[in-house]
Parts: C-alpha cells; structure tokens; sequence
C-alpha cells in the first residue's frame, strides 16, 4: 500500500499546479483544466486522509472519504457545465477565449 | 509492494511532468485534451492505487467525459483554424511524439493495474463486506440519487444560461 504522505503530498503538488494553471494562463479553457485539478486533488487528499485516520478493525476504512471524493467530483462536472454554459454564452457575443477579453463582465 | 510503489512513482512523475507541458506548450484545442486526458488518466491510476477504487472508477469516466466536452467546446471558441499541425516546428513535433508514447505508456500502466486493485482492495471489500456497495450507493446516504440531482441541476443551470446568452445576442 502507498503511504499516505506520499499521497497527501501528492495532492498539493497537483492543488499548486492547478493554482498555477488558474493564473498564469489566460485561456479559460486551460483555467477551467486547472479547476479540474483543484477539484481532483481535493479528492485525492479526501481519500489519503480518510485512510489515514481510520480505526483498526473497519470493515472498509476509506469509505467515507471516498464517499467525500465521489460528492467532491460530482461538483467538479457541476463546475465544468456551468463553466463552459457561461463560456459558450460569452461566444454567442463574440468574446474570444482569453479572459481578459471579458473583463467588463458585459452581456 | 514494491511494484506499487514504482507504478505510484512513475504515475506521479508523468502527471507532474503532463501538467507542465501542458501549462508551458499548450496552445492548440487537440494538444490541451490529449494532454489533459493523458494526466487525468494518470491520476485515476494514482487514486486506484491510494485505495480509492469508486473514486477512481468515477473520475476516470469524469475524464473521458470532461476530456470530450473540452474537445468540442475548444473547437468551437478557438476555431478549427488552430487545428492544423504545424511540424515544421521540430520541437512540437517532438513534443507531440513524446506526448503520444507518454499516453499510450500510461494506459499500458493502468492496465498493469488491475491484478494490484483486484488482489487487494476489490477482494478483500467483496468478502468482508458483500453489500457494502449497494448501502453506500443507495443507503443512509444516498449518494448516487444526491450526485444524480447535482448533475442534473448544473445541466438545467447551463442550459438555462445558454438560452440566456442566447437570447441578448
């Protein structure tokens, strides 16, 4: 079995890339990959945590946490539809995929 | 053991090394979904082997499905004009072949995977506990009806700001 700290560790590397994904690249395509990893790595850590702080003697020690990662995971595809409802939105107007195009925020 | 740890290893170094390709060379909609399918599917190895079997049975369909939806939207906002593959640029050329062995090397891991995953963690949860599947699924909890509505909410959010950007256009 993988030791948790090399999971838990794990998941801030991917939370840091995620982090730098968001804000050094302007494509919102890529800014919304970048959320996927956020969102993942969440997961991720729900899972290593969970394993590593459950009692001798479960019956499935990660069960709870995986039901977190599952629950974290669903929002993330709810993230993903509204993300990408919005971008398409912001298509029908003519704004282009770099961000910065948007900053006005207008309709 | 050891083989574990090697294929956790590997697995992490190749999502690491994915993702920087991908936020430093990124640029074109067929280069962002190979390369975000190729870590995704990366990191469902890494969740499969830190003991998240469902999880990592979900987040690999997640990517298939989020890697598709990516492919067609970016088509569309960044136009099938950045579609064309330029190698003449001899060092995307090589970057899309080492991409291409780096996927294909991965799916050949996970697949490697499967005697770990069924040695360990599926049999031992089927002896111990038959059910315990179907009570996490469909039990106090209720996780898969819960999951099921927050989908189909966030499609019903969606569809309903298409229609409005739609509409002000």
């Amino acid at each position: 079995m993988i030791p948790s700290e090399w999971l838990i560790a794990f998941s801030l590397i991917l939370f840091a890339f995620g982090w730098i994904a968001i804000l050094v690249r302007r494509n919102v395509i890529v800014m919304l990959m970048g959320v996927q990893w956020l969102f993942v790595s969440v997961a991720l850590a729900f899972v290593s945590f969970a394993r590593s702080y459950a009692h001798e003697g479960a019956v499935w020690e990660g069960a709870v946490g995986e039901s977190a990662a599952v629950l974290v995971l669903a929002i993330a595809i709810i993230h993903l539809v509204v993300g990408l409802s919005v971008t398409l939105s912001q298509k029908h107007v003519g704004v282009s995929s770099d961000v910065d195009d948007a900053s006005d925020l207008r309709w | 053991m050891i083989i574990a740890l090697f294929v956790f290893v590997v697995l992490a170094i190749a999502s690491i090394g994915g993702g920087l390709l991908l936020l430093a060379e990124g640029r074109r909609t067929t280069s962002l979904v190979a390369g975000y399918l190729g870590v995704s599917l990366a990191l469902s190895g890494v969740m499969l082997l830190g003991g998240g079997v469902f999880a990592s049975i979900f987040l690999f369909s997640l990517s298939m499905s989020t890697a598709l939806v990516f492919l067609f939207v970016g088509v569309r906002i960044q136009g099938r004009g950045g579609e064309n593959f330029d190698s003449a640029h001899v060092g995307r050329l090589v970057g899309k072949i080492v991409g291409s062995f780096s996927v294909l090397a991965i799916v050949v891991l996970l697949a490697s995977l499967l005697p770990i995953a069924e040695s360990r963690e599926i049999v031992g949860v089927a002896t111990a506990e038959p059910d315990l599947l179907g009570r996490i699924l469909f039990g106090e909890s209720n996780l898969l009806m819960l999951a099921l509505g927050l989908i189909f909410l966030a499609s019903a959010t969606g569809a309903l700001a298409l229609v409005m950007g739609r509409s002000e256009s």
